[in-house]
């Protein structure tokens, strides 16, 4: 505190106490002084805000190490209830700080990881995949990172009908199951897929894939073809990135069925 | 997750502090989360037992919240008779 407000002074003091921590939680706790008053509430404020940011941040940790919401809700509801984050989060300390920018970088070093990995996995096998299924696999990467994929303006009204219908149903979650292998391994892949759409023409989904519980890295991004073929609602492409066995899948969902995925082809050799 | 643990850990495990600095292993304990869940969902580990221990947790957090909270005043002496062990302090 004494070196939070030593910073609000016009000319910083000398000697400058508290020297040997870095200066940003300090500036940070300085500028809540400076817009709350020099009171508890400007004291605590920051390390509040990021004590729940931390909480935040475990639960984005959580979804991208254990690809689903409810190991990544257990993980933040016990980083929670650990006393040590609460009397963090209300008392002026910098840890609370050090704590949340730490779990945000551990996250942005996992997805860069995970992307690293996947471009190299599908850059070892592109160039022995058929044409056809290397043009998917291309597709299939451009959309990876970009999250969305924005349907040309359809061709007549019957397809925008259809579109529309398709964006009501918002949701889509299900399983896919099925065996796979490649590399000369074998195994059963398991993933679980949210397909979510933003506007009428754009939907983003996130395809997890097999091998997170068995710690191997698998990252799976797909790129739909909306295209109606009676009762199949979304079809996809997925890149398999899961260590000595990356390659394509292509799935189609039913749409009365949402549960039920049906593999379609699968590039993997 | 064990870089993720060990990363903030190993910077201060050979430092001879006491249990007064014990907030230093605060992101090495939140870390410690993800290696919880993961160990709790592993294997043939029934779906119940993340939660029973989310719900142990929870009620830990429940019982000294007065505390962490200074809802209530505590003394050294009551804080000595707590400690599990001893030599901690």
């Amino acid at each position: 505190m004494p070196a939070a407000r030593q910073m609000l002074e016009p000319v910083m003091p000398q000697p400058m106490l508290n020297p040997m921590h870095p200066p940003l939680a300090k500036q940070l706790i300085a500028l809540s002084i400076h817009s709350f008053g020099d009171g508890p509430l400007g004291w605590r404020y920051p390390g509040v805000l990021f004590g729940s940011l931390a909480i935040v941040a475990v639960y984005l940790c959580g979804l991208a190490l254990f690809a689903a919401q409810g190991p990544a809700i257990a993980a933040s509801l016990l980083a929670f209830f650990n006393q040590m984050l609460f009397v963090q989060s209300r008392i002026a300390m910098l840890d609370i700080f050090a704590l949340t920018f730490s779990l945000f970088a551990d996250r942005g070093v996992h997805a860069w990881l995970s992307k690293a990995a996947a471009a190299s996995l599908v850059r070892a096998r592109r160039d022995r995949l058929r044409p056809v299924d290397r043009l998917q696999m291309e597709r299939a990467v451009r959309a990876r990172g970009l999250h969305r994929h924005r349907r040309r303006d359809p061709p007549d009204a019957r397809l925008a009908h259809a579109i529309r219908r398709r964006a009501a149903a918002k949701t889509g979650t299900g399983p896919i199951s099925g065996p796979i292998s490649g590399g000369g391994i074998s195994r059963s892949a398991s993933c679980s897929f949210r397909l979510r759409s933003i506007s009428r023409r754009s939907f983003r989904s996130t395809v997890f894939g097999p091998g997170y519980s068995a710690g191997a890295t698998a990252d799976l991004q797909r790129q739909h073809h909306d295209r109606d073929r009676g009762p199949h609602l979304y079809e996809f492409v997925a890149v398999l990135a899961v260590p000595g066995a990356p390659g394509l899948v292509s799935v189609r969902q039913d749409r009365r069925r949402p549960d039920r995925c049906r593999r379609l082809s699968s590039a993997i050799r | 997750m064990l870089a993720f643990y060990f990363g903030p850990y190993l910077a201060w495990a050979l430092l001879p502090r006491t249990l007064g600095f014990i907030y230093y292993y605060l992101p090495a304990a939140t870390t410690a989360s993800f290696a919880l869940v993961y160990a709790l969902k592993r294997g043939n580990t029934p779906g119940w037992l993340l939660w029973a221990y989310v719900a142990v947790g929870f009620a830990g957090f429940a019982a000294m919240l007065p505390i962490s909270a200074a809802f209530i005043g505590t003394s050294m002496a009551t804080f000595s008779r707590l400690m599990i062990f001893q030599n901690w302090i």
